[in-house]
């Protein structure tokens, strides 16, 4: 599997007021062709920044260090044209898609306005081509829906439209960012199969952000895991439970409630997440890490190849295997 | 009724430094800081000016009708032989409180207006927007020339008539934002703990949308004092001889036929120094208002 | 099982010519905690209102404490005992506190208007508040936009409880929560039930948080009660066929998603 996106020590400071402020310290990870990675974290993490970064679409004054390839070329450095045609190549799928479509327009000028102002297709054609991929999204009538307006279509449709916009100019990349959070459970299963389903038809490599490691378990063929910008492991996506190779990671998963038992008391992990800009000089999930030792607060470790993955842990060879045991005793 | 987290939960703090200025003023610039200054100045010559003029309104002399200045009197003497100056400083507390009173009336009438539309919604927010948009079709100029027709020409009639054909205006603008708040779960909270509506009000409602009143209010003051000096400029406010910017401008226009303009301009440019300085302010509060209703 | 502190039977919303809520009855036993889990649009955030009073039922009655609360209050002293005896707490910790009030203000405002009491024995049950929610003296004097959303919504759990009451409506009121915090909360709630004796209704769409918090449960969808029972039976071994795509729906390890037809 050859890497399709590189991201590498990828640094991006943000301005907040009149200073600037970290919000990714850090950030290394690749993504190969066709490959689905999960991107998993709290909020804060920096997990939407990452995604924005390749998108290039971080806010106006914002700094960026390290690289971004893309199959092969540096993203950071793009302009005009060559930009355009970068953005081309990837496409966006949002938590909030009510937010990201114009209301006073229908689905139909949506879909078809990119086909019909940059490529030149004439207006039936491109409408021929917008019916079939809503077919392909799930959605059958697509003549009619063509013609509605987005505050016609529940969430769940109007995710499927923005999906099928997304497949439009058959990108290689797609970035997720939370596409099924604002859903219903039932309706995000059925989303999340649809965008499994496509992804794989079209080789499509994809970054799937979430906040739900289970979610990400189920579609992802690897998971990395953000705390405070930066990333702290990153393994097989199903292995994540059964073998955590990072503190945080087994904290995670064992804080959450299990749908199959009532706990008496939920491992809760104390303290709350921080960000980046937050980040103590040594480990930054050390005062709230249960096998936090003293050089934990002092040396900041680096992302150590692991296993069949990697962790940012400086204890992390001496913790292995113990984790998912120990932290739900704790 | 969706039950969904509405966006990635935010658990970080993350607000920016608040910028240096007054309290009341943080945020509107140099520019609001100057045009306060100048309001402040205003107002404190509306209270003072009395007792600062050297000679008083009816220290009249026709034989020094347009004359220009002199050692005692800086900017020399109207037409009917007046101290300009004097007459200035007199003037101020009238050109002032007028539109105080403009404010004051039109924006509790569209407070409350306001506040029991976003409360009660449905059928009587329906009737009180129909009978503002009757009372928005009346320019306030005519509203105060009928006023003066039916209970004679003075400051307080015009500047009553003036507040209530403002208010559906102001109604109009708070009741969105009142609406919005009103939607708010904290408001929600205080009902299901058993305070009454007029005290959620009182206490939490009109508090958390006064950026807004306060914007707005001093956007009016500036309208209103125009529309007075306008309509005492045609005699139906101020009347003469109790000193007013409106009135000299009126009386001054033979002085500017003549080749005297002194008094009118005078007297203008104050008007004009203290509308330009309240709207700029007003602006900028505006701004400031909407930019952290999120 | 002990008298139930509330009841609802027939409960009915009509919006317009939207059924809302549709016939629900349930009971709720003194101490005890029930769900009401559906997706959106299930009308179970009506339930919320209605049992609050923010909403008037079309037909049905409510019984909390002994008292009918089916009708909007008469007078001041019964939208204060009303008030005293069911609480809520929402969802969205960034818009249920006001903007320009601390927690220690919110906290006491409610002190004022049910327990009254000097300014140093208020003083003292908000401290006592802050201690239950486990907020420290800076976080409780903090406007909410210095405070995190999880702090937030200790705030609002805190000011729900200054009343005393004996029935506290969830709703949603971790669902925006991250993980890490959502823990501390369900935790804090399962001490507070404890050492309060109060009752839960919680409104959720996430069927790990109702199990985690509740004994019962109702599975509410387009209006309907479509399932009812004791929480553990009810996701163990679901009787009807949405109950069952509702749990099937939940990632766990293991799952695959499942493409149903578009309605």
């Amino acid at each position: 599997m050859s890497g399709l996106v590189e991201l590498d020590g990828l640094e991006v400071d943000l301005r907040v007021g009149g200073s600037m402020r970290p919000v990714l310290s850090g950030t290394t990870l690749q993504i190969g062709r066709g490959e689905a990675v999960g991107l998993v974290g709290e909020s804060g993490s920096g997990k939407s920044m990452t995604a924005r970064s390749i998108a290039r679409l971080l806010p106006e004054g914002a700094e960026v260090r390290g690289s971004i390839r893309f199959d092969g070329t540096e993203v950071t450095s793009l302009r005009g044209a060559d930009l355009r045609a970068y953005r081309r190549r990837i496409a966006m799928v949002f938590q909030d898609p009510r937010a990201h479509v114009n209301p006073v327009r229908s689905i139909g000028d949506f879909l078809t306005e990119e086909l019909r102002t940059n490529e030149g297709v004439p207006r039936a054609e491109a409408e021929r081509r917008a019916i079939e991929l809503l077919d392909v999204v799930g959605i059958p009538d697509g003549a009619r829906r063509l013609r509605q307006y987005p505050h016609e279509l529940s969430g769940g449709l109007l995710q499927r439209v923005m999906i099928a916009s997304a497949l439009l100019s058959e990108p290689e990349l797609l970035l997720a960012d939370e596409p099924t959070t604002a859903l219903d459970v039932t309706t995000q299963s059925d989303v999340m199969a649809l965008l499994d389903e496509l992804r794989r038809e079209r080789g499509l490599a994809m970054l799937f952000i979430t906040h739900d490691l289970e979610l990400a378990g189920a579609v992802c063929d690897r998971t990395a895991v953000m705390y405070a910008g930066q990333i702290v492991e990153e393994q097989a996506a199903d292995a994540l439970y059964t073998d955590p190779l990072h503190p945080y990671t087994a904290a995670l998963v064992a804080a959450r409630p299990d749908i199959d038992a009532t706990a008496a008391r939920l491992a809760a992990i104390p303290g709350r997440p921080l960000s980046a800009f937050e980040a103590p000089p040594g480990c930054a999930f050390a005062d709230r890490c249960p096998f936090s030792e003293d050089r934990c607060e002092s040396e900041r470790p680096a992302l150590m190849p692991i296993a069949a993955g990697s962790s940012r842990c400086l204890r992390a060879e001496e913790l292995r295997g113990r984790l998912h045991l120990t932290v739900s005793d704790v | 009724m969706s039950a969904m987290p509405a966006t990635t939960p935010i658990e970080t703090v993350d607000r920016e430094p608040s910028v240096r200025g007054l309290p009341g003023l943080r945020g509107t610039g140099i520019v609001g800081h100057v045009c306060a200054a100048i309001l402040a100045l205003a107002v404190l010559i509306a209270i003072v000016g009395p007792l600062l003029a050297p000679y008083s309104a009816t220290e009249i002399s026709l034989s020094n009708s347009f004359v220009g200045p002199t050692g005692d009197h800086y900017l020399g003497f109207t037409g009917q032989g007046a101290d300009l100056l004097s007459l200035l400083l007199l003037g101020a507390r009238s050109s002032i409180l007028g539109p105080l009173i403009v404010v004051v009336a039109a924006m509790v009438l569209g407070v409350v207006v306001a506040i029991i539309s976003a409360w009660r919604g449905g059928i009587v927010d329906q009737v009180l927007s129909v009978i503002m948009d009757v009372l928005f079709a009346f320019p306030g100029i005519l509203l105060a020339i009928l006023a003066a027709a039916v209970f004679g020409a003075s400051l307080q009639t015009a500047a009553i008539a003036l507040a209530i054909a403002y208010a559906p205006y102001i109604a109009r603008v708070l009741r969105a934002a009142a609406i919005r708040e009103r939607s708010r779960e904290y408001i929600a909270a205080l009902e299901v703990q058993g305070f009454s509506a007029w005290l959620i009000c009182l206490r939490h409602l009109v508090p958390n949308i006064s950026g807004l009143i306060v914007a707005q209010g001093t956007i009016l003051f500036g309208y209103a004092m125009v529309d007075l000096a306008a309509i005492s400029y045609i005699g139906l406010g101020v009347q003469p001889p109790q000193p007013d910017w409106g009135v000299m401008v009126a009386q001054g226009q033979s002085g500017v036929l003549q080749g005297y303009p002194a008094e009118s301009l005078a007297a203008g440019l104050c008007i004009i120094i203290v509308v330009v300085a309240v709207n700029l302010l007003g602006e900028r509060l505006n701004a400031r208002s909407q930019g952290s209703a999120r | 099982m002990s008298e139930p502190i509330l009841t609802a039977s027939g409960l009915t919303k009509v919006f317009g010519d939207h059924t809302a809520v549709d016939d629900v009855s349930f009971a709720l036993p003194e101490g005890g905690s029930l769900a009401i889990v559906g997706e959106s649009g299930s009308g179970k955030t009506t339930v919320a209102k209605l049992l609050t009073g923010l909403e008037r039922a079309t037909a049905g009655s409510i019984m909390a404490c002994g008292r009918d609360r089916s009708l909007p209050a008469r007078s001041a002293a019964e939208r204060r005992r009303r008030g005293a005896e069911v609480q809520i707490v929402f969802q969205d910790p960034y818009s249920s506190l006001d903007p320009r009030q601390s927690g220690a203000d919110s906290i006491d405002e409610v002190r004022r208007l049910h327990r009254g009491g000097s300014r140093a024995e208020r003083a003292a049950r908000v401290t006592e508040l802050a201690d239950l929610v486990g907020l420290d003296n800076r976080q409780l004097h903090a406007l909410p936009r210095d405070l995190s959303g999880g702090q937030r919504q200790r705030i609002a759990i805190a000011r729900a409880l200054a009343a005393e009451p004996r029935i506290l409506v969830l709703d949603e009121s971790v669902a925006a929560l991250d993980v890490s915090i959502q823990a501390q909360i369900l935790n804090m709630l399962g001490d507070i039930r404890d050492a309060t004796g109060v009752s839960y209704i919680l409104i959720s769409h996430d069927l790990a948080v109702v199990r985690q918090l509740t004994d019962d449960a109702i599975v509410m969808h387009r209006g309907r009660v479509v399932e009812a029972g004791p929480t553990a039976r009810i996701l163990d071994d679901p009787q009807e066929d949405y109950t069952r795509l509702l749990r099937d729906s939940v990632p766990r390890p293991g799952w695959k998603p499942q493409r149903r037809q578009v309605a």
